[in-house]
């Protein structure tokens, strides 16, 4: 990177920090953007800083996003008012602020006496330090990026620390072929239940075995594969970037997955023939249907007035109670038999005809048109 | 429509099996199907003026004479 100010850098960043949840990224942009605010030596820092690129990786490295993702969703993403809660990241990028802050301070910038930071509280927290240093952030080595030793390295089980990350296929792609070694990152997923790993955790894997092939050496930031070949710096960290980039538009929502769309595709001249044909076949159906419609609709007539009927007469037109009885036992079998005619009436009305009208569109949609998926 | 199926064949056969119940109770008591007959035979000449025997024996081969001709 030859030439570069605090837009230029920042942009980058963002572009870089996709694989963050939108909060964060916004929030490690606003105060990286305040380091270049409060800043007296702009160069100065851009040389601590070395590069965007290098930033995102040291960022990658602390970035735990199963964990945030917990704390969004308990709503405790609110470090600044819980600063027990912050994140690894935070306080190497307050590490970095503290070093560029040695750079010198802007006269405006300069923090009055008994002028309330929120650096400096976190400053004065060491057991929150110690807790990013538990969570893997290794935080306690200064990020002056000058030696690999003092990048946060991620001995962690995989699952406790794992940035969220694109497609595993695009990050195979992108990884170099010594990365098919097995790395010591890369001994984690064993750990955890091959059942529970998500694609999201393949594609961690995939990044951490690229991360593995970082190596920064004289504050330059070179992979295995660039260490041979200097020359291929520009494309390695194309590659990188090409990694990181996510779905811009919702990072927080982690699909991985593909986008598929079914399409349905229709054949309009068969289309058109089936309906010539299936339009009478549909009324002789239809009309074939009707008739045992009616008939039942019939017999539940007749049934049901000689039911109806029948109980009528029995209280009062037998003298013995015996024929009463049985005259009644009649008319309710009579009125039940109408009851069934009548339900087979609407059955052949209401699902047997509707049924067969339903078929005859759902046969024309199997014949005619065909599902085709695009991505 | 299966839930349609469930509830009207459940009341048909309820009604049914009370149905039989009720006749077969009847016919153990003491009822008689000539008797029920002849009470249904006179309920009909008196409200219809219909001679339910005559209107039975000339219906029968009537509707057999319309079928066989039809066919």
């Amino acid at each position: 990177m030859d030439i570069i100010n605090k837009q230029k850098f920042l942009a980058e960043l963002g572009r870089l920090l996709t694989f963050m949840y939108e909060e964060d990224r916004q929030t490690v942009l606003a105060m990286y953007g305040r380091m270049f605010d409060e800043t007296a030596d702009e160069d100065g820092l851009l040389e601590l800083l070395v590069s965007p690129t290098r930033q995102a990786v040291v960022l990658a490295r602390s970035y735990d996003a199963k964990a945030r993702k917990e704390q969004i969703e308990n709503g405790e993403a609110d470090y600044i008012a819980d600063p027990e809660n912050a994140p690894a990241f935070i306080f190497i990028i307050d590490k970095t602020a503290q070093q560029a802050a040695e750079l010198g301070v802007k006269e405006e910038n300069a923090v009055a006496e008994g002028q309330f930071s929120i650096f400096d509280e976190t400053a004065e927290l060491p057991d929150l330090w110690d807790k990013a240093i538990e969570a893997g952030a290794a935080a306690d080595e200064p990020i002056a990026l000058t030696d690999e030793a003092e990048i946060p390295s991620r001995d962690e089980p995989e699952e406790v620390r794992t940035p969220v990350l694109p497609e595993a296929e695009e990050a195979e792609a992108v990884v170099p072929p010594e990365a098919e070694e097995p790395a010591p990152l890369e001994k984690a997923p064993e750990a955890a239940p091959v059942e529970e790993r998500s694609s999201v955790d393949e594609t961690a894997d995939a990044v951490e075995a690229f991360l593995a092939d970082f190596s920064i050496e004289n504050g330059e930031l070179i992979s295995v594969k660039t260490a041979a070949a200097p020359a291929e710096e520009e494309s390695f960290n194309l590659e990188f970037e090409a990694l990181f980039e996510t779905d811009k538009v919702n990072p927080a929502e982690n699909t991985l997955e593909t986008d598929v769309q079914h399409k349905v595709k229709t054949n309009v001249l068969l289309l058109i023939l089936y309906i010539l044909l299936a339009i009478p076949v549909g009324f002789i159906g239809v009309a074939i249907l009707l008739l045992p419609a009616v008939f039942f609709l019939g017999l539940a007539a007749v049934f049901a007035y000689v039911g109806v009927s029948t109980i009528g007469m029995c209280f009062g037109s037998f003298a013995v109670i015996a024929d009463t009885m049985a005259v009644f036992g009649a008319g309710l079998a009579l009125a039940a038999m109408a009851l069934l005619f009548v339900w087979l009436f609407i059955w052949f009305i209401g699902g047997a005809i509707v049924g067969f009208i339903c078929g005859l569109c759902r046969l024309g949609r199997k014949i005619c048109c065909k599902e085709v998926a695009v991505q | 429509m299966k839930r349609g199926w469930q509830i009207v064949l459940t009341i048909v056969g309820i009604a049914l099996a009370f149905a039989a119940l009720c006749i077969v109770v009847g016919f153990i008591t003491g009822a008689e199907p000539t008797r029920i007959y002849s009470v249904f035979e006179r309920i009909f000449q008196q409200n219809y003026n219909i001679n339910l025997d005559e209107l039975i024996h000339a219906w029968i081969p009537q509707v057999i004479d319309t079928i066989t001709g039809s066919i």
